[in-house]
């Protein structure tokens, strides 16, 4: 069964190293990696998070597993708020919870045979040991690698790219987790292979009706696994709804500038000039009105004074704009 | 033609035996056109453009076929004739611009020294050249003074063109320009690439993993594929109408935001050890079309149509392997657990 999330006013700040002369005029610098993510997820959905680098989408993965500890806002997971979590119900928390890492080549230590890998967490949770031969197999059973002879006893560097991320899918599915985070789970992997795996990805989904959260920058593939998807901008989420919708009919001009930028494996593709200025701002800085005004083609006075809020405009579909 | 690439084969050594990286790097280069060498990793592409520019692994060689720049083979060319080539006729775009620049000099120094030492510009020459390339890629010129670091990911790509550009060249060589960059800021990059391709009318070679930036940027596409040039032809031709089963493949395994959210259709199986490859084909094991023939016999580049080849022995009978090849179910024998 997947879990339950409720996210409010997520806030992770990085401190900065300041100089002798902003330490003496009291300036307070951080990176606003996360500022003030809310939403919330049922049992079973999935979700692709999406962003270019250093927009938060990777410290809010991380914040959600209690991998790092928010300066503000909370997270809920089953009705259970992650800063409270202590003794046997973190270890419940771990269990249910998994991270599924973006590169397949580092997750698993290549010291230990693929057996002793998925034995692991099994070990961890204080499973039985009678139990593994049995939870191993079915986990790899998942990810369709039972067929394969000796893999068991095989190393990682004996196996290729797919069928390691198909090792670490298992291993993070052996505890049967209610919630997964896979941050850009296949970027690393070549185009042939990355197609199995993210159908693979979207059958397990669907199979255990897990709640999923997908990180990645790459909208044509968060398109094949997410039902839902949010488009963060400098710490913000500025638009979530469903990915159907947010691919045909973007509502922000954030997203539709990062739509109209993916190419798409054809010739006869439009070739016009993206609608966005210049770039990124510093995350360092702290936003008086909308965090993408000044890259914005359509921004008005308004924009630069008063930060839009992330409203419902349509049934399941928020964005942060003044101007939908 | 500006560049004729034939049969190259190069060799890494390497402990259990000889990689043979590269084995048939046929392909030409049309003066002004942008050529896109597409595969996937270790496909030997980017061993291949890198043996164009004479700039190799002390563990790599070029053990045969001919690479005709002009009237000279790069094969062959003394190091006399390559001074004269590199820099000024050939230049390198590197994956990571960060990589080729010096950290601790400015960044506008840095295309000095390549004026100065490679191009032999008069000191009265070089400031007003470093603006103009500066302008050229869409750079600030007043960023002259500034440190590689001090620059975003995006802007390094450009000071790594510029610096390609310094002297001029016929053809530029980039291997994945934009592969580490964010989807904005690569589409910025490419339309600056393709802008100054027309300007200047440069031949561009450009490495890629990426089939949508081959679709949006070049004029012909070459397909590799375990060291193998398999299909190569003009873009249009090539990616809606492929004749090779691997390209095929290819095409039909890369996520697409303009067609619906079916299905992604995987290639199964893993690419052959290039230490000992297999005697016939080297996509057989992989491909659905696969006939015995194929696993005995290695098939030949051949013509598949106008200004294209393909080696597949199928070859004639790609319309119809196009449109079984649409099918899941068509590659769902090749066990998808052996990827």
């Amino acid at each position: 069964m997947g879990s339950h999330l409720r996210v409010r006013g997520l806030t992770k700040h990085f401190p900065v190293r300041r100089s002798v002369a902003q330490i003496l005029r009291r300036e307070r610098l951080a990176v606003r990696a996360v500022d003030g993510v809310s939403f919330d997820l049922a049992p079973g959905d999935t979700v692709g998070l999406l962003g270019e680098s250093g927009c938060g989408k990777t410290t809010t993965g991380r914040l959600l597993l209690k991998l790092e500890t928010p300066t503000a806002g909370t997270v809920e997971v089953d009705g259970a708020d992650l800063s409270t979590l202590r003794g046997p119900a973190l270890r419940e928390f771990r269990k249910r919870a998994q991270l599924v890492f973006q590169n397949p080549f580092d997750a698993l230590n290549p010291r230990l045979t693929v057996r002793r890998s998925l034995a692991e967490p099994l070990v961890n949770a204080g499973i039985a040991a009678a139990e593994h031969e049995d939870r191993i197999r079915r986990s790899l059973d998942r990810v369709h690698m039972r067929g394969i002879g000796d893999l068991l006893e095989k190393y990682p560097h004996q196996l290729s790219g797919g069928q390691l991320q198909r090792v670490v899918l298992a291993r993070a599915l052996i505890l049967d987790p209610g919630f997964i985070v896979a941050d850009e789970p296949v970027s690393m992997l070549d185009v042939s292979v990355r197609a199995g795996i993210l159908n693979l990805m979207r059958e397990i989904q669907q199979g255990f009706s897990l709640t999923a959260i997908y990180i990645s920058h790459d909208l044509a593939l968060v398109r094949y696994v997410a039902q839902r998807t949010l488009v963060m901008y400098l710490g913000a989420i500025v638009e979530d709804g469903p990915t159907a919708a947010v691919v045909t009919a973007p509502l922000h001009p954030y997203t539709r500038a990062l739509i109209a930028a993916v190419p798409v494996p054809h010739v006869d593709q439009p070739r016009g000039p993206l609608p966005i200025r210049g770039n990124i701002s510093d995350a360092r800085r702290a936003h008086r009105g909308c965090r993408f005004a000044e890259r914005c083609p359509l921004a008005v006075a308004r924009c630069t004074e008063e930060p839009p809020e992330l409203r419902e405009v349509a049934p399941a579909r928020r964005v942060a704009c003044h101007l939908v | 033609m500006l560049l004729s690439l034939d049969g190259i084969r190069i060799e890494y050594a390497a402990r259990g035996g000889a990689v043979k990286a590269v084995d048939r790097g046929t392909f030409d280069v049309p003066e002004g056109k942008v050529v896109g060498l597409v595969g996937e990793s270790g496909c030997g592409k980017t061993t291949l453009a890198r043996s164009i520019t004479g700039v190799m692994p002390r563990t790599a060689a070029v053990t045969g076929g001919r690479m005709m720049f002009g009237a000279v083979d790069l094969v062959r060319a003394t190091d006399a004739e390559w001074r004269d080539i590199r820099w000024r006729r050939i230049a390198f775009v590197p994956q990571s611009a960060m990589n080729a620049l010096n950290p601790v000099h400015r960044v506008g120094d840095q295309i000095a020294e390549v004026l100065r030492v490679r191009g032999g510009l008069p000191e009265s020459r070089i400031g007003p050249r470093i603006a103009e390339l500066f302008d050229m890629v869409g750079l600030d010129p007043g960023r002259q003074r500034d440190y590689p670091h001090q620059f975003s990911g995006g802007m390094r790509q450009r000071v790594g063109i510029a610096v390609a550009l310094a002297l001029d060249p016929a053809l530029l060589i980039a291997d994945e320009p934009v592969t580490a960059l964010d989807v904005i800021v690569q589409r910025q990059v490419l339309d600056t690439l393709r802008d100054l391709q027309a300007r200047l009318s440069l031949s561009v070679i450009l490495v890629t993993h990426d089939v949508s930036v081959v679709a949006y940027v070049c004029d012909r596409v070459v397909v590799m594929y375990a060291g193998q040039v398999v299909e190569s032809g003009p873009v249009a031709e090539v990616l809606e109408r492929p004749v090779h089963p691997y390209t095929m493949g290819l095409t039909n395994a890369f996520p697409d935001l303009a067609r619906a959210a079916d299905m992604l259709v995987p290639i199964g199986g893993y690419p052959p050890d290039l230490r000992d490859p297999p005697r016939g084909c080297r996509f057989a094991a992989r491909c659905p079309f696969a006939v015995v023939a194929c696993r005995g016999t290695d098939p030949p580049l051949v013509a598949a149509g106008p200004d294209r080849v393909a080696a597949c022995l199928r070859a004639g009978e790609a319309a119809t392997l196009r449109e079984e090849a649409k099918s899941p179910d068509r590659w769902a024998a090749i066990s998808a657990s052996a990827d």
